[in-house]
């Protein structure tokens, strides 16, 4: 991986480090579906929505389909810039422990 | 728990987040299907005689407006064709595919010979359920591969 490693507390907690995950493998996602996927309820996917969204990292949609409004989520250029360096100090942190053991 | 356990942890959770997200979205094989439908009627739509042309080209491009809002509300999820690595390739393959049969169906539609524009847009229904196909795959390589 290309990006510098550093860790980001913003994304770290299990579940905003899942929601990224899920964000970063698709152009955009439906609230429902990464709630789904993280298997949290709405207000807790809601918070950390929040906060990613006040670090700049996700950026939120609202789409009317069928006088339905749904809500989609994406990653900001920036969000995928610092989970792709979080990613690189996690697997930084496996290699240099892997190494210190001689495996 | 130690820290590289934690890290270990934590990219695992990656790993799954992703390959679910994956797996939804490449579970709609009729998608495949139904766009190479629709760009056979665009390749066909080129040689047929006015107003009967832009009627069939109007109808596809609904079609094809209406097959991803139907896709993106069936999975949750969308994924833009044009993304880092071999699935830009083979969504720029698909496009070419599409241009190259339109060039082709203008001209037998050109030169008095419109029916021939059938076997061509068979050709193009196949390479672009074929290529959707390979999207798929490529799409949860890459993901498999963390990019």
């Amino acid at each position: 991986m290309s990006e510098t490693a550093h860790f980001d507390p913003v994304i770290h907690p299990p579940n905003r480090l899942q929601i990224c995950a899920m964000l970063a493998a698709v152009s955009s996602a439906e609230f429902a579906a990464v709630r789904d996927g993280v298997g949290v309820s709405d207000s807790v996917l809601s918070k950390h929505v929040r906060q990613l969204e006040e670090a700049g990292y996700v950026k939120i949609e609202k789409a009317t389909v069928a006088s339905r409004v749904r809500t989609w989520l994406k990653l900001t250029p920036e969000g995928r810039r610092a989970f792709a360096a979080h990613l690189a100090a996690l697997e930084r942190l496996v290699a240099e422990a892997g190494a210190a053991a001689g495996r | 728990m130690s820290d590289e356990a934690e890290a270990r942890a934590a990219l695992d959770a990656v790993n799954a987040a992703q390959r679910e997200v994956a797996r939804r979205a490449t579970s709609q094989n009729w998608y495949h299907w139904v766009l190479g439908a629709l760009a056979a009627v665009i390749t066909v739509s080129q040689a047929a005689p006015l107003p009967l042309s832009m009627v069939m080209l109007g109808a596809a491009l609904v079609g094809i407006a209406v097959l991803v809002q139907v896709y993106r509300r069936r999975t949750g999820v969308w994924v833009g064709g044009l993304r880092p690595g071999l699935t830009s390739w083979i969504a720029i393959a698909m496009g070419l595919v599409v241009a190259v049969g339109q060039v082709v169906s203008v001209w037998a539609g050109r030169h008095g010979e419109a029916m021939a524009s059938l076997p061509v847009a068979l050709v193009v229904f196949v390479l672009t359920v074929a290529l959707g196909y390979a999207w798929d795959a490529a799409y949860r390589a890459d993901v498999e591969r963390g990019r």
